[in-house]
Formats: structure tokens, C-alpha cells, sequence
């Protein structure tokens, strides 16, 4: 045998081992463990916002009070943030159509689909509930002076385009309900985006907008907000003094709103999907669950399957034509080429080959050169400048600045890029002016060693799945950086398949991948 | 005030609040400690648990694994350089270096109790005076986040020294990266290369991850640095008050400036404690000792850290506006438990506002304790056998980067990044400013395009604030650069 160490060890240890990826294998299996009731685990409800904010609060909320109807099994709410709703929409599509999985919905979603031409997603869902709506408010600052909505009228007159609205998304809800108000009402406003209705709320109590459309329940941030206008047919209870736009005389913007409402995978069997339509119903009449939303301006609706597809259908024909409007909509067909940007397709590849080109004679030059020693610090200059130039040329792709977004997306990477080609440039000057003394190092093979490992290691996971992959790449990791130990590697690998077991996968629901062999 | 807050004080002093305390502390320590979980994802992991609570009880549950999770981000960062949150990133620069000499002790020690007092401190400029501060806060003009943000860049010059030019490269390969993914203001794909996951840039933490813990584990590899370190009894001890004593200013300063960033929503604890470590290095008699484990380096960058933690909470409080990931989730749960967090919480509850102002000082003080009692257990990492102690933190990093957001493409990246920042270390490249980089290059652009869609490009000089910290920055900026052209062309060795 090549490891005389093994030959030592007795039978106790390779049982141990034997055990060890019998459990593995049965972690990775567990998640096919097939049910009959429905439901016998936890039930997750995947939200796509980090932790805080209304679609978090709402899932939360509907966990606590859920509990009540569900014959005791939990629901656990997860946050998978990131791509507007596109993360946790994939996720939800990948776990088995077991009924597990509820996804938090909102109106946004649709927007955030359309406007990313991934319609394909919203048709992959079964919107199963609908829970709740707010309507849009215009919000001013009353200190500002702007107290009703006939003095911001008034002063957008005055402004022509440049009365500032202020807003949490850009080409989102509240950014198409933005300009839909302003067409409405025949003005002009310039929507600057904030990345958090907090952080807009703020900016306008500083004064640097003259409005804020946003949910009712943003006003009470402070007693110099004032509720201008409400995108709704009746008036809100909470708010009785501000006026609706249809009462203002302007027509059109009685549906202007944020719904909130639960969507499960397609293919999910007809009794479990029951159960939920029953379990949603018995919670919306929940007096706690009322009494949760009350001063925040939602009403609360309850709205069936059927009811709620064609809601969805509605909204995804609306954000189609006004973020087409906006320009915001991008163009079928730019998705298929790799490199969209560089400009006309050969100036773009022979750009990037010029580039690779460069690069490859420059380091076999150097490389043989007398400046071996200096090489590869010269080579990190020139491969980072390349992909600075690559950034560059991508930029000629981007919106150009326009009258309102008077820098554009492509100003500020400029910046940077101008700003790193003369540092790079006098990087180098000082290197060939004042060449150190570099001695050359010997090949790290020892850590090329470990690195091969840990790429392996990381490319198997999806393959033979987390627990099978850790199991073989611990020992060996500790093998190669001669650790010599085998009683101990064996009980440091169970420990940390204990622990990602128990922490990750139990305790903070994370979904380590389960593999291909299963 | 005060009876509001003795009565507040009153009803934290007993068994619930303070084993809450306790509880929550120690499990925020940890989620700070380990790379890839954040404060917020620790505090929104707890929330259910609440459920059952008193109001009161809940919050300041939640309140201590905030206050534990911003300290023990610096823990890792300080015994293997591995920084568990963007804060601490400037914590690893001294703390690391002293735990190199065979000094942790020092380090944590100094950590700890800088870290416990500014956060006293923070609590206590928030109780006084939370009203005018959230008064400021929101007069902050996009101009004046963009000056901020580009004075925090400009502290490269003095966190680098000598190294000034490779400092700001790397600044510029991070503030690059960040502008890859969606654009905040236009809504269009930026270098994505139509590519999905990349549609929201590179995350933070896989990077941090990356750059920092792997970085050093293939450093330490390919060095052959498997030698088990002995303790330098001599040195390592456990610093006493004289030391602390002598920090009381760096602390006093660095505490208030993390305070003062704190409230301003969106800016954060990240670029606090660059801020006070580059004017800490700048008031310093030995400022040739920063970056090779000066003790002022360490409190400096945690007194900011813990400051901004009463800071976050002055907008938070006041107006209901969340300034940062963590103070998010608060609302949320403040919301779960039927508080309308705003200015109509003080009039209506204000037993509930001073209970917590008191937990909160309380939790300072336990924190002190909590961790000085775990710090003589952390030190015992850097007696694990070195190759265990870098699988360990290599499998560590591959779990923390997947359970961002469940995607092995994060775990990739994380990987790139740690050959990245492998490869710029062997060349002498300093690695925080590409962090640096990441943190402000979106606070910079979206601030800057923003201030000018409002008011056009004159706004940056006719605000003063913005003048100001814009004049600042530039000189942080030309200043190193004559002195090192002065330097280079008396001293080709350089």
C-alpha cells in the first residue's frame, strides 16, 4: 500500500469511516423522504428581499399567526435577495412540487420580470393567493411648503421638468406608477431613484425632493409629512384628509398598488394546494392577523387562484407597454451574444483577441526575458488594464447620459478607467526605472498541490453533492499539507459535517446541494 | 429624561432582560466571528424566536446580537485574517500584524474593551442627543454622501504609506468590479455579459472572503508556514488599564466619528472605521507603527465599528428609517411586535425607548465581560495545527460564500478572489482598499449621479460640507503623491 499510515489502523477507525459516508449518503437522500399527510415539516416561505422591509414583515407576520391552522408544523421564513425577485422565483422552481416551498409575491415581480425579459418565470408559477394591496401616495414635506397637492401642481407648473420625485426603484411599481400620475395630471417630474424607501423618505425630509411616492405607512415617519394624493378609489381610513386623484379630477390612477400575495410552483398536487387556499382564508379572517395591519393604509383581500392569474396577466401587459415607454425595456435578441456591448460584432471579437493577443506575447517575451524576475508583477499590470480597456469599449453600449441622468451609466466606470491608466502606466515606469532586486521564487507546488484540491473539491459539490465531496476533500486537504494524523482526521471530518449539518443546514436553511447521484 | 430612564433601567435590571443580554451577546459573537454570516442574517435568524416576548425583551434580544455581532467580525479578523464583516477589514491590518508577532492577547484585549466603551459611548450620543442628530442626518445632500464617500477613499494614502501607488490600484480594481451588475440609476446591465448571476455584481461577503481568509491560507502554503507558534509569554499578556488609559483619546475620537457616520443612512461602519483609523494614524506620535500592529490601529477601527451602532439606531429610532442591512431587520421585527418605530414611539412609549437606551449600555458592559472570557478561548485558534486551521478555513469559506444567497457561483468567485488577492499580496498590493473599493464605489456613483440629476454639477462646491470633505480628499490624495515623487527621486531604491 502507498500510505503506510493506513496500514496501521484497525478495524474500529475504517468502520467509523464506513458510517461516516453511510451518513452522508443518507443526509443526501433524506430530502426525496416521501410524505402522505401533508404537511409533516417545517414549510418555507421564500421572501426575495434581505430581512426588513413590508414583503419580509408580511411573511413574517403570516408565519406567526399561520402556526394557528397548521396543526402545529411551522413555517419558516427564508430571504434568497438578488435579481429583483429572479433568485428566489429559480430557487422555488428547482425544489421538488412538494408543496414545501411558498414564495412571497408582490407586484414588483412582474415588474422586475418584464423589464429583465424573464417573462418565462412568471408563467412557471402557480400565483396561488393574494393577500393584501396598499395604494400609491404622493407624500410631500410640508415644510417645504408644498402641503397640498395643488401647490406641488403649481409648482411643477413653475419647474417645468425639473420638479424631483423621489422613489425607491428605478423602472419598478412605483417608478411606472410615477409616470403614469405625471402624464395623468399633465406635468412633468424627474423620478431620482434611492435604493430604499427609507433612505427617500429621508432625503425628502432634508428637503432635496419635492415629493415621495411611496406606501402610506412611510408618512408617519415624521409630523411634516403630508399625504398629497392616495392612487385608489376611496379614501384611506387612516388617512381621511388626503385626498384620492379621482376626487382631484384626475382619472385613471384608481388601481395604482402594491399586492402582496403567495405563489407555489407549478405541478403541485390539488390537495395540497387546497389546504393552502383554506389554511390563506382561515388566516386572513384571523382577528390578530386584521388587527396587524391596521394604521398602515392595506387593505386586506382576500383573492382565489383564478382571481389572481389574471390580475398577474393584467399587470404583465401594463409593465410591457409603459417600460417600454420609459425605455427601459430591453430590445429580444440582445440576451443570445455573449459579449453585447463592444459594439459591432467583429470590432468587439477582434478586440478582445487583439487583446488576449497582447497579453500572451507580452508574457512569453517577458517571461524568457531578463525581466523574468519582474514578470508577473508587469503581467498583473497589463491583465488589469486589458480589462479595463474590455470595460471600456463595453461602455459605448450603455444609455448615453440624457438630459435628466446627466452623468449616465457610463460615466462613472470611465472615471475609474481613466483614473487606473495612468496610475498603471507610472506602476510600470517605476518598475523599469528602478528594477528591485527581485530573486526568483521557486514554484509553489505545494500550494498549486492544495489549490487542484480545492478546485476539485468545489467543482464536485454540484456533482456528488456537499456532504460526499467534504467528506473525501477533508482528509485530503489535510494529507497534502502532510498532516499525519488519522484518528484525528477522522473525527475533525465527522465534527465539521456535525456542524455544517446542525448550523447550515438545520438552523439557517441553507440548502446544501444534494448532487447528481441521488 | 432621567426618571424615563430610571424607570427604563429598572425594568431591564432583572433575570429575563439580562440573561437576554447574555444570550444574545454570545450568539451574536459568533455569527460575527464566522465569515459569511452578517449581523443582519443573525438578527433575522432570531426574530421568530421572539415571537413569544414582551416587546421589550424581544428588541433587546435582538439589540445584543447586534452589539456582539458588529464585535466579533474583529475576532477572526484579528487571530487568522479573516475579517467575518467589511467593518473589520481594518481591524485585520493591526490586529493580524500583532497576532504575527505572537501578541493576540494584546490585540483582542485592546479590541474588546475599545470596542465595549465606544459602544457605551455611541449609546450614550444617541440617548442625548438622538433629535437634533436625525435632524442632520436627513439634511445630508447627495454632494455631501459623494464628498464622504471619496474623503473615505482618500484614506487609502494613509492606510498604505510607502505603498501609495499599489494602494490605489487596488482601490480602482475594486471600485471597477463594483460596477459590474445592474446599474442603480439607469436599470441597464453593466459588463454582465448577459450573464444572470452576475446581474448583481460580485457580492461582498464571498470577496471578503476570498480576499482576505484564502488569500492567507495560500500565502501561508506556499510559504510553508506550518510552524506551530509559541505564544510570546513575555509580550502576550493580557493588556492592563495603563494601556487602555493611554487609548482613551484614539477611543474617545474614533467612538464619536463611528457615532457621527453612523446616523447618516446608507453610509455605514465600514467607511467610519477607515475614516477615524486615517485621522488616528494622522494625530499619532508613531504613526510608522500602523500596519505593523500598533495598538491604536485596533482601537481606532473598533471604536468606529461599535460607535456606528448607536449612530444606525439614531435614525432608526427617531424617524423609522432604517439606515443599514441590520437596523432593516429591526424595524421589521420592531413592526412584528406592534411598534411603529418613528417619533411618535418616544411620546407613546417612552419607557420602552430609555429601557433600551439602558439595555443597551448594559449590554456594552456585557459585553466586556462576555468577551473577555471568550477572548481566552478564542487565542487558543492560533494554537490549532496549522494544517487543520487552513482546511478548516478553507471549507469554511466555501460554505459561508454558498449560504449568501445558495449559489455555487458565489463559492467560485470567492475562490477567484482568493487568487486574486493571493497573487496582488506577493506583489506588495494591499488588499483593503479593493474592499474599500467595493464598499464606496456604489455609495460614490449613485450619490454622484444623483446630486447631479438634482442639481447639476456647481452643487458639489456651493454645499460647504461637500467642499469641505472634498478639498480634504484631494489633498489626502496629491500630498502622498509629491512626497512620494520627492522620496523616489532622492532614493531610487524606492
Amino acid at each position: 500500500m502507498p500510505l503506510p499510515v493506513l496500514q496501521r489502523l484497525r478495524l474500529p477507525f475504517w468502520l467509523c469511516a464506513l458510517l461516516l459516508l453511510w451518513s452522508c449518503q443518507s443526509l443526501q437522500a433524506e430530502e426525496l423522504a416521501a410524505t402522505d399527510d401533508f404537511p409533516t415539516q417545517p414549510i418555507r416561505i421564500v421572501v426575495y428581499t434581505s430581512p426588513g422591509g413590508l414583503i419580509d414583515l408580511t411573511a413574517r407576520r403570516f408565519a406567526e399567526i399561520a402556526r394557528r391552522y397548521s396543526n402545529g408544523v411551522p413555517f419558516v421564513v427564508i430571504n434568497r435577495p438578488g435579481g429583483g425577485g429572479i433568485v428566489a422565483f429559480e430557487e422555488a422552481l428547482q425544489r421538488p412540487a412538494d408543496g414545501y416551498t411558498l414564495l412571497a409575491v408582490t407586484r414588483s415581480n412582474i415588474s422586475k420580470m418584464v423589464a429583465t425579459g424573464r417573462e418565462d418565470l412568471i408563467e412557471q408559477l402557480d400565483w396561488h393567493s393574494y393577500l393584501m394591496h396598499n395604494p400609491h401616495v404622493l407624500i410631500t414635506n410640508s415644510t417645504s411648503g408644498l402641503d397640498s397637492w395643488q401647490a406641488l401642481y403649481q409648482d411643477a407648473i413653475q419647474k417645468g421638468d425639473r420638479q424631483l420625485w423621489l422613489g425607491a426603484d428605478i423602472g419598478g411599481v412605483k417608478h411606472v406608477s410615477g409616470v403614469k400620475m405625471a402624464k395623468q395630471a399633465g406635468i412633468q417630474m424627474r423620478w431620482i431613484p434611492y435604493s430604499s424607501g427609507g433612505q427617500a423618505i429621508a432625503a425628502l425630509l432634508g428637503n432635496m425632493g419635492d415629493a415621495y411616492l411611496g406606501n402610506p405607512r412611510d408618512a408617519l415617519a415624521s409630523n411634516d409629512l403630508t399625504l398629497v394624493a392616495v392612487a385608489a378609489s376611496e379614501r384611506l381610513a387612516e388617512f381621511p384628509d388626503a385626498p384620492t386623484f379621482h376626487e382631484l379630477g384626475i382619472p385613471g390612477l384608481e388601481q395604482e398598488l402594491i399586492w402582496r400575495g403567495f405563489a407555489l410552483r407549478q405541478g403541485v398536487p390539488e390537495s395540497i394546494r387546497q389546504w393552502y387556499s383554506q389554511l390563506i382564508y382561515q388566516v386572513s379572517q384571523d382577528p390578530d392577523w386584521q388587527a396587524s395591519w391596521a394604521n398602515e393604509g392595506v387593505s386586506l383581500q382576500y383573492k382565489d387562484s383564478q382571481a389572481f392569474h389574471q390580475l398577474v396577466e393584467r399587470d404583465t401587459r401594463e409593465f410591457q407597454y409603459y417600460l417600454t415607454e420609459i425605455g427601459l425595456l430591453r430590445q429580444p435578441g440582445e440576451r443570445s451574444s455573449l459579449l453585447a456591448g463592444v459594439g459591432e460584432q467583429q470590432a468587439r471579437q477582434f478586440f478582445t483577441a487583439s487583446l488576449l493577443l497582447i497579453n500572451a506575447v507580452l508574457a512569453l517575451v517577458l517571461f524568457r526575458s531578463s525581466w523574468r524576475a519582474h514578470a508577473s508583477e508587469l503581467m498583473i499590470l497589463s491583465g488589469i488594464t486589458s480589462l479595463a480597456l474590455l470595460f471600456y469599449g463595453m461602455t459605448t453600449s450603455l444609455p448615453p447620459p440624457s438630459s435628466v441622468d446627466v452623468v449616465g451609466a457610463q460615466g462613472v466606470p470611465r472615471l475609474w478607467i481613466y483614473l487606473l491608466l495612468p496610475l498603471a502606466l507610472y506602476q510600470v515606469a517605476l518598475i523599469l526605472r528602478h528594477p528591485k532586486k527581485n530573486r526568483l521564487r521557486k514554484r509553489p507546488r505545494l500550494l498549486f498541490r492544495f489549490l487542484s484540491a480545492m478546485l476539485c473539491y468545489v467543482l464536485l459539490i454540484p456533482i456528488l453533492g456537499y456532504w460526499l465531496a467534504s467528506l473525501l476533500y477533508l482528509p485530503a486537504g489535510l494529507y497534502l499539507l502532510k498532516y499525519r494524523q488519522p484518528r484525528a482526521m477522522l473525527l475533525l471530518t465527522a465534527g465539521w459535517l456535525l456542524f455544517s449539518y446542525w448550523v447550515f443546514q438545520r438552523l439557517l436553511y441553507v440548502d446544501l446541494p444534494s448532487g447528481l447521484l441521488v | 429624561m432621567i426618571e424615563h430612564l430610571l424607570a427604563g433601567s429598572s425594568a431591564v435590571l432583572s433575570w429575563w432582560p439580562l440573561a437576554a443580554i447574555v444570550a444574545g451577546l454570545m450568539i451574536g459573537i459568533v455569527v460575527g466571528a464566522i465569515p459569511g454570516l452578517s449581523p443582519s442574517m443573525g438578527v433575522a435568524l432570531l426574530v421568530p424566536f421572539t415571537y413569544g416576548m414582551s416587546p421589550m425583551l424581544a428588541l433587546i434580544l435582538l439589540l445584543a446580537i447586534y452589539i456582539g455581532a458588529s464585535y466579533g467580525g474583529s475576532i477572526t479578523a484579528i487571530t487568522i485574517n479573516a475579517p467575518g464583516t467589511a467593518s473589520a477589514v481594518v481591524t485585520a491590518i493591526d490586529g493580524h500584524a500583532m497576532t504575527r508577532q505572537g501578541r493576540p492577547a494584546r490585540a483582542l484585549g485592546i479590541s474588546i474593551v475599545t470596542s465595549a466603551v465606544a459602544g457605551m459611548l455611541g449609546t450614550l450620543v444617541l440617548m442625548l442627543f438622538s433629535q437634533p442628530l436625525a435632524a442632520i442626518a436627513v439634511t445630508f445632500h447627495p454632494a455631501e454622501y459623494f464628498a464622504l464617500a471619496l474623503f473615505g477613499l482618500a484614506t487609502i494614502s494613509s492606510l498604505a504609506g510607502a505603498n501609495w501607488l499599489k494602494a490605489f490600484i487596488a482601490a480602482i480594481i475594486g471600485l471597477l468590479i463594483n460596477t459590474i451588475g445592474t446599474d442603480p440609476i439607469s436599470g441597464a446591465d453593466r459588463f454582465t455579459f448577459n450573464y444572470t448571476p452576475l446581474s448583481d455584481g460580485f457580492l461582498l461577503i464571498p470577496a471578503l472572503i476570498g480576499l482576505f481568509a484564502l488569500s492567507e491560507v495560500f500565502s501561508r502554503i506556499e510559504q510553508r508556514d506550518f510552524r506551530r507558534k509559541r505564544l510570546d509569554e513575555v509580550q502576550d499578556s493580557w493588556p492592563g488599564f495603563v494601556t487602555y488609559w493611554q487609548l482613551k483619546w484614539v477611543t474617545l475620537r474614533s467612538a464619536l466619528i463611528g457615532t457621527l457616520i453612523g446616523i447618516f443612512p446608507g453610509a455605514g461602519a465600514t467607511i467610519a472605521s477607515f475614516i477615524s483609523y486615517d485621522i488616528a494614524k494622522k494625530q499619532s506620535q508613531t504613526p510608522e507603527q500602523f500596519g505593523q500592529g500598533s495598538d491604536e490601529g485596533v482601537a481606532a477601527a473598533e471604536a468606529a465599528n461599535s460607535g456606528s451602532v448607536g449612530g444606525a439606531m439614531v435614525p432608526l429610532l427617531t424617524l423609522g428609517i432604517p439606515g443599514s442591512a441590520t437596523t432593516a431587520v429591526l424595524v421589521g421585527a420592531m413592526m412584528i411586535h406592534k411598534l411603529n418605530p418613528g417619533p411618535q414611539l418616544f411620546l407613546s412609549s417612552p419607557e420602552l425607548m430609555y429601557g433600551l437606551f439602558a439595555a443597551m449600555l448594559l449590554a456594552n458592559l456585557a459585553l466586556l465581560l462576555v468577551g473577555l472570557a471568550g477572548s481566552r478561548l478564542w487565542i487558543r485558534v492560533t494554537d490549532v495545527p496549522k494544517p487543520v486551521l487552513f482546511v478548516l478555513i478553507s471549507l469554511m469559506a466555501v460554505i459561508g460564500a454558498y449560504s449568501v444567497r445558495h449559489s455555487m457561483f458565489d463559492v467560485f468567485c470567492c475562490l477567484g478572489f482568493g487568487i486574486l488577492g493571493w497573487i496582488l499580496k506577493r506583489k506588495d498590493y494591499p488588499l483593503a482598499p479593493v474592499i474599500l473599493g467595493m464598499v464606496l464605489g456604489s455609495i460614490a456613483e449613485t450619490n454622484f449621479r444623483r446630486a447631479v440629476m438634482m442639481d447639476g454639477y456647481d452643487v458639489f462646491f456651493t454645499r460647504p460640507i461637500s467642499a469641505v470633505l472634498l478639498i480634504l480628499a484631494l489633498a489626502s490624495f496629491i500630498i502622498p503623491l509629491i512626497r512620494m515623487h520627492r522620496s523616489t527621486t532622492r532614493d531610487p531604491s524606492l
